[in-house]
This record gives structure tokens, sequence and C-alpha cells, in this order.
């Protein structure tokens, strides 16, 4: 296997780190498995690919594409001291509020610090809200059911790989496949269990902040750095992990026939605002 | 007598301080129709891809009779890179390559100077790219200063310089190896004096 094939960094090392860890989670923890040690594969698993497709960063980093894999770092890490501290609610709120806006100003703290226009101050303003949104709606989803946040992200990050690789910024696409990946591997195991347990996995804070976090960051990198990224198609991203919503009112029932259908329907649907959002990417470039 | 010698030298010398071939340290800006920036790098073993840049400004201050003293500062729109395909060259203005939206300019302001020929030299300075400076050596040839026709008889510079740098020295490691580490950089450039 070539190393150095971006499909083998980007899809095929971080699927197999998750995989591997996520299913070593199942083993500790009892029925639940560790959701702690789960988040840990995943956040890894992000970081390895980062690592493959660009190397480890210097620190303190110099350019913004540099700063993403320091910005997962703090995501995983505020994820996991939330999985640690039994997860607070009110705490957990504070880390999705803060965090988009903590990656918006380490990453144009260039032009913050020479003075910004009025116009970049609402564009990142409406960043801040809008990964906020993103991460506070993925949270409530993975509170009821770690699956379909789990699906949720993987289509988000999807969405985000077509907008990045139409921009082009190629380096982000993989960086967006690799979240899906890692969190393809979670999703597999969540789904597995809720077939045959019947009870659906968790999905702890350190997965969700590591992926969904990493995801909020790459699109702030790609609205703020990729000149003609379309910013229509950016900003209808928010819309997929909303997708999950119109999925959770299924009339499904709760036997092994629902269990098997239901996440290939939510796949489905949220496949709607991802097809839309690649479709605004083609048609409205940002030249 | 001597008085009037004195005026033929004074003349002569005053001549010759205003000719072309003048051997005081003069400044130079760079034609920037006439200079060209071009470079090459490794695309997948296979051949180079070829570029340039196409916004290039610089001054020199160059003294033929004594090269140390010469010093040259050059900046250079990265957006302005044209590899003859649109695409890739919006590719390499994306924050993968060149992060153009983050660092719109890089430059060069040279340290040292060293004559090692008849008509050549070495030109030390610093390259800033992608916000990381790091100490370039250009291999340069003096091809000539003479008056130019096309400017008026304005003296005018010329030179071609070289040197090949590796782009993840400045943090752009996108695509390693399969896109070459080395970049051959040649720059050929006319100078009027200003």
């Amino acid at each position: 296997m070539d190393t150095s094939n971006p499909i083998f960094q980007a899809i095929i090392a971080p699927f197999a780190v998750a995989f591997v860890v996520v299913g070593a989670s199942r083993l500790i923890g009892g029925r639940s498995g560790s959701a702690l040690l789960a988040g840990l594969g995943v956040a890894g698993a992000l970081l390895l690919a980062l690592a493959l497709l660009r190397g480890v960063p210097p620190f303190p980093p110099n350019s913004s594409p540099e700063k993403l894999f320091y910005l997962i770092v703090l995501a995983g890490a505020l994820g996991l001291a939330l999985d640690l501290a039994g997860r607070p609610q009110a705490l957990e709120r504070l880390a999705i509020l803060a965090f988009p806006a903590i990656g918006l100003v380490w990453l144009d703290l260039r032009q913050l610090l020479a003075g910004p226009e009025r116009a970049l101050l609402i564009e990142l303003v409406l960043l801040w809200l809008g990964g906020a949104v993103v991460l506070w709606r993925l949270r409530d989803a993975a509170a009821r059911n770690g699956l379909t946040a789990a699906i949720l992200v993987i289509a988000t990050a999807i969405g985000v790989a077509a907008v990045a690789a139409l921009a082009p910024f190629m380096g982000l696409a993989l960086a967006s496949a690799a979240v899906g990946a890692a969190m393809g591997a979670l999703a597999i195991w969540a789904y597995g269990t809720l077939i045959l347990g019947g009870t659906p996995m968790t999905i702890g804070a350190t997965a969700l902040f590591a992926a969904a976090g990493g995801l909020v960051v790459m699109v702030q990198l790609l609205v703020l750095f990729t000149p003609a990224a379309s910013k229509p198609a950016a900003a209808f991203l928010v819309i997929v992990p909303f997708s999950g919503l119109v999925a959770e009112r299924l009339p499904l029932d709760s036997g092994v026939i629902g269990r098997i259908l239901g996440p290939i329907l939510q796949g489905a649907i949220a496949a709607v605002p991802v097809l839309a959002t690649i479709g605004l990417a083609y048609l409205l470039p940002d030249d | 007598m001597r008085l009037a010698k004195l005026s033929v030298l004074t003349a002569l010398a005053t001549a010759l301080l205003l000719s072309p071939d003048a051997q005081a340290a003069d400044k130079y800006r760079l034609d920037p129709v006439h200079t060209f920036v071009v470079f090459k790098v490794a695309d997948l073993g296979y051949a180079h891809v070829v570029g340039w840049f196409t916004d290039v400004a610089g001054e020199l201050t160059f003294d033929p009779a004594d090269v140390s003293k010469s010093e040259l500062s050059v900046t250079i729109k990265t957006a302005s890179i044209d590899t003859h395909y649109e695409p890739r060259n919006k590719d390499l203005m994306s924050p993968d390559f060149l992060n153009v939206a983050e660092f719109p300019e890089m430059t060069f302001t040279s340290t040292a100077s060293e004559k090692t020929g008849d008509k050549t030299g070495t030109v030390t300075g610093d390259l800033t790219l992608l916000g990381v400076t790091k100490p370039v050596t250009l291999e340069v040839t003096f091809n000539q200063i003479a008056p130019n026709p096309f400017n008026s008889d304005t003296p005018t510079a010329g030179f071609t310089a070289h040197t090949v740098i590796k782009r993840s020295d400045f943090g752009m490691t996108a695509y390693l190896p399969a896109i070459g580490d080395e970049v051959d950089i040649t720059i050929d450039a006319q100078a009027p004096r200003m």
C-alpha cells in the first residue's frame, strides 16, 4: 500500500485507526462501551490523517492551514475535558459558543491586528453564528442518538469536501474526507450496536468536538482564505445537520426492520441538502 | 595651461560619471514589462509544470566597480501566478500552495553580493514566502548596462539570475513528493536607471 497516496492518507488510514479504536472501546465500559475512548479514536484518526497529508506543522503555526491541525487538537481537548467532567450542560454550551470564535480569531489574527474592515467583521460574526448553530444542532442530535449525529457529521463532511474540491482547495477536501472516514468507522460500530443490541451507541463530546469542530474550522478556512470558494454553498452547509429533524419524524417502528432502515433513510434525507450544496458550489462559484 | 588641463580632466571625469558605464552605485527600477520570474517544479515525474509571476516590482542599487555594495529588493504579488491553465492557477493560489488571501506578496531583500567572475556573481538575501523568511542565494549573470534606444536612451541594466528553493522550507508541503519539493527559479530582468 502506497502510504503517500492521498486516498490512503485521507480515507483508509483514518478509517482503519478509528475502526480499531472504536471497536476496542466496545470492549471497555460494558454494554455502552467507552464513549471517551471512541472519541479519542476519532480525534486521533483525524490528526493522523492531517499529519500524513501535510506533516505535523510547526508550533506556533505560521499560516492558517497549519493552524487547522492545532485547532482540531484544541477541539478534541475541549471535548475530552467535557467527557471527563461528565458533560455538564452549561459548560458544553459555553464550549459550543466559544470554540468557533476561538477558531475565527486565531485564523484571522493577522487581519484583525491590522485593523479589519466592517465587511470582514460581519463575515466573522456570520461564520461564528453558523459554526455555533451547527455544533449546537449536532450536540442535540447526539444526545438523542449517536448514530444520527454520526450520519449528520458524515453528510456535512461530504458537503465540505465537495465545496472545497470545487474551490479548489484540495487539501481541505481531503481533510474533510478524513472526518467522514473517521466518523464512518464510528457509524459502522454504532449501526451494528443498534441492530444487534437495540440500543443506540453514545457519542461523546470528544468525538463530536474533534469531528464537527474540525468541520467548522474547515469551513472558516474555506470562506476566509479561498477566494474562489462558493460562499452561498458554504452558508448552505448549515442546513445539513437540520435534515436530522426530518429523519427523526420518520414513522419507523423500533423493531429490527426499523433499526436497519432508519439510519439508511436518515442518510438519504441528509444527502438532499448535501446535493443542493454541491449544486450551489458548482453554479455559484465566488470568482 | 595648468588650469586648462584641470578643466579638461574635470570634464572627462564628469563625462565618465554621467556616462552609461558610470562606476558609481546607481539606482535602477525593475521594468515590470521586461522582468520575468519563471519557475518550474517536477510534476508526478512526467515533466515539469512551468509558470511565472506577472506582477513583479523592485529596485536595484548597482555598482559594477564594487558589486559588494549592490542592493536588491523585489516584491512579487503572489496572485499574479500564471501556469497557462486557470484551474491550476486557482489551485496554486489556494491555501494549499501560495495562500494568496493570507499572504498577498512574497519579497526578496538582499543582504550580501559577491563577484565570482567577470560577469557573474551571487546575491544572497532573505526570501519571505508564506510568512516564512529564509536565506536564498541567486547566481547572477550581469548582461550589460547600456542606453536603451526604446526608452529615451536611459541607461538600463540587464541581469539573468537563477536559484533553486525547497517549497517545504516555507511550509508549502501539499502533495509532496508527487509534486516536487524543489522549485527551479530563473529571473530575467531589465532595470532602467532611476
